[in-house]
């Protein structure tokens, strides 16, 4: 026979509910980043990336063919910006970003180590003579081969809001918190502008 | 005041019953004019008419005008949304050996497994047709790009289907919340609320400053409470307002939250009974009613009503935070509606 107390009261079930929202938030953000790793994916078992990337006639093909999965990483850099390199005090080494290639590679080229931060500078520049453009950079975190992810809370922009007006310069700091329990490995992922979706860079960090 | 009857709702369900009968008309075009119709094309016709809501067409279409769309242009897409539900109605009625939907006898109950398999697979592929003109009326790249959306959706919801299939089939009962909150996400939130409000913006003029992802949690809230708030009609609704046989997640042995709850916190002698009466074949109503009455004594049910309610507010703060620079509409006014109406069902 069931006693009273086998029945929760109000308040406790208040609080034993309060947390199904954050649990689901979380299940969002890996069924997201399994998605766009699976578009990825797609890419690159269809096409060798670094080819295409250099070859325009190859990369207007697929335009034409317009597979979606690709346009995500190979929409044209027609909007007017660009990218440069600067060396980060904070880490031993170079930022690479690779002008050659459609999308910039922003790879550090120390590893990093679990429970430290490495910043990541973007110079940014308006090549427009009248408009100005607000960047407001997003992603959804950074995924390993071995599908470990660094979630997207761990990625934070400075400042959260860049301005520029026509013909400036200005610097967004991307930095990557690795956590504690992070795993070896290679960790990707894409980082964009809000509004302006064909602006992105692939963010790539080796943890140590 | 019942949800359905403030002035509000009132005009939500005119807006919705006009995009219904639009959709109709449009699976009516695209159905051809020949043999055979009585076991295919005349059900094809009319399982969509049967006291359907057209919730998922209609979410797409308030959220393409709100975004500035054109509805002639979004009206294509949003019918073969509503073709998919209603393929994913009838397989889902055969898998799950439901026999009454939408308050009438499921096609396979009234046709058998085999011609009700039939006619899903035929709405399927008129879906596939219709996607298929979007190459006519849109430009390339938003075609190609629906067409992606709807591959990825539909494979979500397969996969959220198999798990739960799956589930039931190795009579595994050691499911977490967290599991459950994945499978609902795939097999019902991406097709019912979150691709439809996806659609709906990529569709519109509007789209080119917007990130969609942005509009994800506000979907999968509103799907997770929906679907939550299903759970719970199906063991103490109303049948003739719920549609569907009352107790029949106990009897397919779904596992809900409701249920994942229960075998939480029941002893282990009440958790042996409870899988015994769910693994079998047939069900007595004093079965049925055994477990929905544990699951009110441990306050299963309460606590899946707070989850759910928990769930509508996230919605509605995403809601506010994503639209509150909107200026006030119509069209803002209905989609909030849309969402209050969705997420305040009949208890």
């Amino acid at each position: 026979m069931k006693t009273n107390n086998n029945k929760l009261s109000p308040e406790m079930v208040v609080r034993e509910a309060s947390s199904i929202v954050m649990k689901a938030g979380k299940i969002l953000e890996d069924n997201i980043s399994e998605g766009i790793s699976m578009a990825q994916e797609i890419e690159n078992k269809y096409f060798k990336v670094d080819e295409l990337r250099e070859k325009e006639d190859i990369v207007n093909k697929f335009r034409n063919d317009s597979h979606q999965a690709l346009d995500m990483l190979f929409d044209a850099f027609s909007y007017l910006v660009k990218t440069t390199n600067e060396i980060v005090p904070a880490t031993k080494g170079n930022i690479r970003a690779d002008k050659s290639k459609k999308i910039p590679v922003l790879e550090p080229d120390s590893e990093i180590c679990p429970g430290n931060k490495v910043i990541i500078p973007i110079i940014l520049e308006n090549e427009s003579n009248s408009e100005a453009m607000q960047i407001e950079l997003t992603d959804n975190g950074l995924k390993s081969n071995s599908n470990e992810i660094i979630r997207k809370n761990n990625l934070t922009y400075l400042p959260k809001t860049l301005m520029l007006n026509p013909k400036e310069k200005g610097k967004i700091e991307v930095q990557v918190y690795v956590p504690k329990n992070c795993k070896k490995g290679t960790y990707e992922g894409i980082i964009q502008d809000k509004m302006r979706t064909e602006i992105q860079a692939l963010i790539k960090i080796n943890v140590s | 005041m019942s949800a359905n009857k403030s002035p509000e709702n009132k005009e939500l369900i005119a807006t919705l019953r006009q995009h219904h009968i639009n959709i109709l008309s449009e699976i009516e075009r695209f159905i051809p004019d020949k043999e055979p119709k009585k076991y295919l094309y005349d059900l094809i016709k009319e399982y969509p008419s049967r006291n359907g809501k057209g919730f998922r067409p209609g979410l797409c279409l308030i959220v393409n005008k709100l975004f500035g769309g054109d509805e002639s242009l979004a009206l294509n897409t949003a019918t073969a949304l509503e073709l998919i539900h209603n393929a994913f109605l009838v397989h889902d009625d055969v898998e799950d050996k439901s026999l009454l939907r939408r308050g009438r006898p499921t096609l396979n109950s009234d046709f058998g497994n085999s011609i009700a398999i039939n006619i899903g697979d035929a709405m399927n592929l008129l879906s596939l047709t219709l996607l298929n003109r979007n190459y006519e009326i849109l430009e390339i790249k938003l075609a190609t790009r629906i067409f992606k959306e709807f591959e990825f959706m539909i494979t979500q919801t397969l996969e959220g289907q198999a798990q739960e299939l799956g589930w039931i089939h190795e009579d595994n009962f050691t499911i977490s919340e967290e599991q459950y909150l994945k499978m609902i996400l795939q097999k019902t939130c991406w097709y019912t609320t979150i691709e439809p409000i996806r659609l709906g913006i990529m569709l519109s003029n509007n789209s080119l400053g917007t990130n969609l992802n942005d509009y994800n949690y506000l979907g999968y809230y509103m799907g997770a409470s929906f679907q939550i708030q299903d759970d719970i009609l199906n063991l103490v609704g109303d049948q003739s307002l719920y549609g569907k046989e009352i107790g029949g997640d106990i009897i397919e042995g779904k596992r809900t939250l409701i249920l994942i709850n229960l075998l939480k916190k029941c002893t282990s002698k009440e958790e042996k009974r409870i899988k015994y009466i769910i693994n079998k074949e047939k069900n007595t109503h004093s079965e049925v009613k055994y477990i929905i009455d544990m699951m009110e004594e441990y306050g299963c049910i309460e606590y899946s009503q707070r989850c759910a309610l928990n769930l509508a507010e996230a919605a509605i703060s995403e809601f506010n935070k994503l639209f509150d620079k909107f200026p006030d509409s119509q069209e803002k006014r209905l989609f909030e509606n849309f969402l209050m109406y969705m997420i305040k069902r009949e208890l």
